[in-house]
C-alpha cells in the first residue's frame, strides 16, 4: 500500500487505461453523432482480405475512435484546450469577431494541394472546371440565363474578419468568373449581390454558426434580383415573422468554440397554392403523415401544405427546414404573385444550392410557378426541362459550393 | 501502429501490459516477442515474412559464426550473406525507386517504377535495419556474445517501443535485460510520465504547430509573406523536433515500463550553439552509430588529413540518404558536412565568444538544413528560398502567428529544459506531478480523438 500510494502516476495510469478500456469495449456502440452531424464509424467486420490490404487496420482505428466513450466531451475539451491556446481556427473554420464562424475557403494550385486537406481548400482546376460546365451550359442554349455567386459571410462582413485572414478573395474571383460566363454568353445577366450585402453588413445579414445566410441577407438579395428584373419586391413587414432559437448550424458542428453564442432563425410563413417536391419517403417513413404522393411533371411528387419543415426546428439540423431540405426537383405555385398577369402563368427556373432556400419563399410574390432543381439531386433532366416554357432561368449558387461543385454543375449538360 | 493513437493507447496498451505483468519472468520476453510482431503486423501484414526473413538469417549466421569460430571463411560468408540479405532490404524498399528515376533521367529510359502502392516502406525498416547490422557486425568482430534464444533475439529487433522510429537500440545496450530484468513500480512510474511527456510532445506540439507549415505549402511558397515563409520553416522546425524526440521519449517511457533502459536520443538540441555541439544533441544513437560502424571502420581520424575529411564526407553522405530517398536529403547531410568542416577547421572557437550571436547562427542554419530536408522537390525549393531571402510585404504572417502565437510559445519553451527543470522541482512533488500528468494525458487523447474528427456535413448545401 505504501508503495503505491508512493507512485500514484503509474498506478493511477494503469488503473485509467485498464477501466476505460474495459468499459470502452463494453459501451454500446451509436450510429450517429448529433453533436458532431455526422455518422460514426461501425465495426468492421474481419475478412483476411481487408487484413491483408491494411483495410481493416485503417477502418477499425477510425472504429475505435469514433466510438470511444465520451466522444462529444473528449471534442468539447479539445475545443477548451484550443481556446487555452489562444487560437482562432478549428478544422478549417475561423473564429471571427463577434462571435462569428467563418469558412476559412482557400483557392490552391494544384501541385501544392493536399489530399489531406479538409474541404475548406479547393483546387484551382475544381474552381476551372465548374466555369468550364456553366460555360458549356450557357453555349447549348440560346435562352436568356441570370446568375450569381453569394458570397459567404467572411467576403461580406469585413470588421468580423481576422488581420491576414488567407481566405479566397471572393470579390475577385467572382469577377473574373463572371467575365468569363459573359465571354461566353453576351446575353447572361448578372445579379451580382455583394454591394447590397456589404452595404448591410453591420445587421444580422449571415448566422454565427452557419454557413447560410439569414432570411434577412436573403431578403436584401431578393430586393436586389426585383430591382434588376424589373418586378415587385414583397415588403418584409407584409409578411408574418416567426423565430427559432437555439440553432447550431454546421460551422459550430466542425469548430466547437466554447462560449459561442446560438443563431437565431426568422422564417416567414409564406402560403402556396401547392408546395410538391421529389421526396425520399423511404428514408424519412414520418413524412408520409404531412402528405400525399401525386404525380406530376412526369415525376412521384410529394405534396405538403407549407413550405417548411418544422419537425426540424427541433432537432440539431434547423435549416434543414426551409423547403424540406434538398430536393431534385421542387414545384410551387403561388396565389400571390404581385406581378400576376391574368391569363398568363410566369415561371421560373431556379437551379440551386442550400443557399436558396432562403430566398424561395420571396420569389413566390413574383412567379405564379417555380421549378427549384438542386443538381446533387438531380431528378429530371436538365435538357428535358429546358425545352419548357420559363420566363426567367435563374442559376443561383454561394460562391463556396460554386468553386467545388464542377460535378454537380455538370449535370447542366445532361 | 503507432503510439500516439487510441487503438495504441486503450487496447493494445492495457492488452499486452496486462499479460506481460502476469506472466512469469521466463515468459515475458516470448510475449513481447509475440506482441512485438502484432504491432509490427498490424495495418501491413505482407510485410512480415520481410521482418521474419531478417531475424532469421540473423540469428542463423549468428550461431554459424560462433560455430566455426576458427574457420574465417565460413564466418565471412556467413557475415556477408546476413549483411546483404538485411542491408538488401532496406536498400530494395526505400531505394530502388530513386535509383531508377535517376538512371532513367540520366540515360534517358524508361524502366518501369515499383508501384508506390505496393512499395512503401515497411514499418520501421530503417531503425530496425541498423539495429541487426550493428548486432551482426559486432557478432563478426568478436565484440559481442552471441545470442542464442531466438525469442530473445527476435524480441531485441522488433522491440514495438523503439520499433518506429528509434531509438536505435545496440544489442550490448539491452543484452542483460533481456534476459533478466527487473521491473519495479518506480520504473513504471517513471516510464509512464516520459512516455505521457512525450505523447504531449507529439500530439500537443508537432502535430499542431505541423499545420502551420502545410498551410504555408498548400498556399504555395510564391504566395505568401517573406514572413509567413520564415514562420512555415520555424513551425517545420518545431514539427520535426517534437515529433521525433516526441517519439523517442515514448519508447524510452514504454521501454522502462517493460523494465528497460535505452539510450537517450535526444537533448534539447536547439539550445545549442554551434552545428557540432547540435550534432552532438540531434539523434544522438543515429550519430554514434555511423560513427561506430562507418567513420570509424574507414579509419576514423587516426588517418591523414585528406582521408579523414573524406570519411567525414561520407559519413555525412549517406545520414542524408538514410533520412530519405531523393536528392534534397543527400544535399541536406553534405549542407552539414560543409558546416562542419568550417567550424572544424577554424569558427568553432569564434564560436564560443557570444553565446547570443552564436546561438543566433545556430538557429539559422539550423532552420535553413530543415527547409532542404522538408522540400524534395528540388525547384519547389528554389521558390522557398527565393521567398525567404527576398522581400515580399503582406500581412498573412499576422493572422497565422496570432492563431499560433500560444503553440509558439509552448515550442519555444518545450525545445529548452525548461519542463524538466520544473520537474526536478516542482514535479518532486508527487501530487503536483501526478495532476500535471494526468490533465496532460487527459488533454492528449482530446487532441486525439479530435484529429479524426473531419465531420461529414452537409456542407455543399
Amino acid at each position: 500500500m505504501k508503495q503505491i500510494l508512493k507512485y500514484p502516476a503509474a498506478v493511477l495510469f494503469g488503473i485509467f487505461i485498464l477501466t476505460f478500456f474495459l468499459v470502452d469495449v463494453l459501451n454500446e456502440d451509436r450510429y450517429m453523432s448529433e453533436f458532431e452531424n455526422m455518422k460514426l464509424q461501425q465495426k468492421p467486420s474481419f475478412s483476411w482480405s481487408d487484413f491483408a490490404d491494411g483495410s481493416f487496420g485503417n477502418n477499425y482505428v477510425t472504429y475505435i475512435n469514433h466510438q470511444i466513450l465520451g466522444r462529444d466531451n473528449w471534442i468539447s475539451l479539445k475545443a477548451a484546450a484550443d481556446m487555452g491556446l489562444g487560437r482562432i481556427e478549428s478544422h478549417g473554420v475561423t473564429f471571427g469577431g463577434d462571435h462569428y464562424l467563418m469558412e476559412k475557403l482557400q483557392i490552391v494550385e494544384d501541385k501544392n494541394y493536399s489530399s489531406a486537406a479538409s474541404t475548406n481548400v479547393v483546387k484551382q482546376t475544381g474552381l476551372n472546371r465548374a466555369n468550364g460546365m456553366m460555360t458549356s451550359f450557357l453555349e447549348m442554349y440560346d435562352r436568356e440565363i441570370t446568375f450569381s455567386l453569394v458570397p459567404n459571410s467572411y467576403a461580406i462582413l469585413k470588421d468580423e474578419v481576422p488581420v491576414g485572414f488567407p481566405g479566397a478573395d471572393q470579390s475577385e474571383y467572382s469577377s473574373k468568373i463572371y467575365e468569363q460566363l459573359k465571354a461566353a454568353d453576351e446575353k447572361l445577366q448578372v445579379v451580382d449581390f455583394s454591394k447590397t450585402l456589404s452595404e448591410h453588413s453591420g445587421e444580422y445579414i449571415y448566422y454565427r454558426t452557419d454557413h447560410h445566410w439569414t432570411t434577412l441577407g436573403a431578403y436584401y438579395a431578393y430586393e436586389e434580383y426585383c430591382r434588376q428584373k424589373g418586378l415587385t419586391p414583397v415588403a418584409l413587414k407584409d409578411l408574418e415573422a416567426n423565430t427559432v432559437e437555439d440553432f447550431y448550424g454546421t460551422f459550430y458542428s466542425k469548430a466547437k468554440r466554447p462560449g459561442q453564442p446560438a443563431d437565431t432563425i426568422t422564417w416567414y410563413d409564406v402560403p402556396t397554392e401547392e408546395f410538391a417536391f421529389v421526396a425520399n419517403l423511404r428514408q424519412d417513413p414520418e413524412l408520409q403523415e404531412y402528405g400525399t404522393v401525386v404525380q406530376e411533371d412526369g415525376l412521384e411528387l410529394f405534396s405538403v401544405d407549407s413550405m417548411m419543415d418544422k419537425r426540424k426546428f427541433e432537432v440539431r439540423d434547423k435549416y434543414a427546414a426551409f423547403m424540406w431540405g434538398n430536393s431534385g426537383y421542387v414545384k410551387i405555385k403561388s396565389g400571390h404573385n404581385l406581378n400576376h398577369q391574368d391569363g398568363k402563368t410566369s415561371r421560373l427556373l431556379l437551379f440551386k444550392d442550400s443557399y436558396a432556400n432562403s430566398i424561395i419563399p420571396y420569389l413566390t410574390y413574383n412567379y405564379d410557378e417555380i421549378i427549384v432543381v438542386d443538381l446533387r439531386y438531380a431528378a429530371k433532366s436538365v435538357k428535358e426541362l429546358m425545352q419548357e416554357e420559363f420566363d426567367d432561368i435563374f442559376v443561383m449558387y454561394n460562391f463556396s459550393t460554386y468553386v467545388s461543385s464542377a460535378s454537380d454543375l455538370a449535370k447542366l449538360k445532361f | 501502429m503507432v503510439f500516439s493513437s487510441l487503438l495504441f493507447l486503450f487496447r493494445f496498451l492495457p492488452i499486452v501490459f496486462l499479460i506481460y505483468y502476469l506472466v512469469p519472468a521466463k515468459l515475458k520476453n516470448t510475449v513481447l516477442f509475440l506482441a512485438s510482431l502484432f504491432f509490427y503486423t498490424w495495418g501491413e501484414p505482407k510485410f512480415f515474412p520481410v521482418m521474419l526473413i531478417s531475424i532469421g538469417v540473423n540469428y542463423v549466421a549468428g550461431l554459424l559464426m560462433e560455430k566455426y569460430d576458427q574457420k574465417e571463411g565460413i564466418r565471412r560468408a556467413c557475415f556477408w550473406f546476413s549483411f546483404a540479405v538485411t542491408l538488401g532490404f532496406l536498400l530494395f524498399f526505400k531505394y530502388t525507386n530513386f535509383f531508377l528515376s535517376n538512371l532513367n533521367a540520366a540515360f534517358g529510359l524508361s524502366l518501369p517504377l515499383l508501384p508506390a502502392s505496393e512499395f512503401h516502406l515497411p514499418l520501421g525498416i530503417s531503425f530496425y535495419t541498423f539495429q541487426i547490422l550493428a548486432y551482426t557486425i559486432d557478432v563478426y568482430r568478436r565484440k559481442i556474445k552471441v545470442e542464442h534464444n531466438l525469442i530473445d533475439f527476435g524480441a531485441f529487433v522488433v522491440l514495438f517501443p523503439q520499433l518506429i522510429a528509434g531509438p536505435i537500440v545496440l544489442y550490448p545496450d539491452i543484452s542483460r535485460e533481456l534476459k533478466s530484468r527487473k521491473i519495479t513500480l518506480a520504473q513504471v512510474d517513471e516510464g509512464v510520465g516520459l512516455f505521457i511527456m512525450g505523447l504531449a510532445s507529439k500530439i500537443l506540439l508537432a502535430d499542431t504547430i505541423g499545420s502551420l507549415w502545410t498551410e504555408v505549402q498548400m498556399l504555395g511558397f510564391s504566395n505568401v509573406s517573406t514572413a509567413l515563409a520564415w514562420l512555415g520553416v520555424l513551425a517545420y522546425s518545431f514539427q520535426l523536433y517534437f515529433d521525433f524526440s516526441g517519439y523517442s521519449l515514448m519508447a524510452i517511457g514504454l521501454g522502462r515500463m517493460l523494465g528497460f533502459y535505452f539510450p537517450q536520443n535526444f537533448n534539447y538540441p536547439y539550445i545549442s550553439k554551434s552545428i557540432t555541439e547540435f550534432w552532438r544533441r540531434w539523434h544522438i544513437t543515429l550519430s554514434s552509430w555511423f560513427r561506430e560502424y562507418v567513420y570509424i571502420p574507414l579509419g576514423g581520424n587516426r588517418v591523414k588529413k585528406s582521408r579523414q575529411f573524406f570519411n567525414i564526407f561520407v559519413v555525412w553522405f549517406l545520414t542524408g540518404f538514410w533520412h530519405g530517398a531523393n536528392w534534397n536529403f543527400i544535399l541536406w547531410g553534405l549542407y552539414f558536412f560543409v558546416l562542419l568542416m568550417i567550424e572544424k577547421t577554424f569558427l568553432l572557437k569564434h564560436l564560443q565568444k557570444s553565446r547570443v550571436l552564436s546561438h543566433l547562427y545556430l538557429i539559422f542554419f539550423v532552420m535553413i538544413s530543415w527547409a532542404i530536408f522538408a522540400v524534395s522537390d528540388l525547384s519547389m525549393l528554389g521558390e522557398l528560398f527565393a521567398r525567404m531571402f527576398s522581400l515580399a510585404g503582406g500581412n498573412d504572417w499576422m493572422y497565422y502567428l496570432r492563431d499560433y502565437a500560444g503553440v509558439l510559445v509552448l515550442s519555444v519553451l518545450a525545445s529548452t529544459p525548461f519542463f524538466k527543470i520544473l520537474a526536478d522541482t516542482w514535479g518532486k512533488n508527487r501530487i503536483v506531478r501526478t495532476v500535471f500528468l494526468s490533465a496532460l494525458l487527459m488533454v492528449c487523447i482530446a487532441f486525439m480523438v479530435d484529429s479524426t474528427y473531419s465531420p461529414f456535413l452537409y456542407f455543399n448545401f
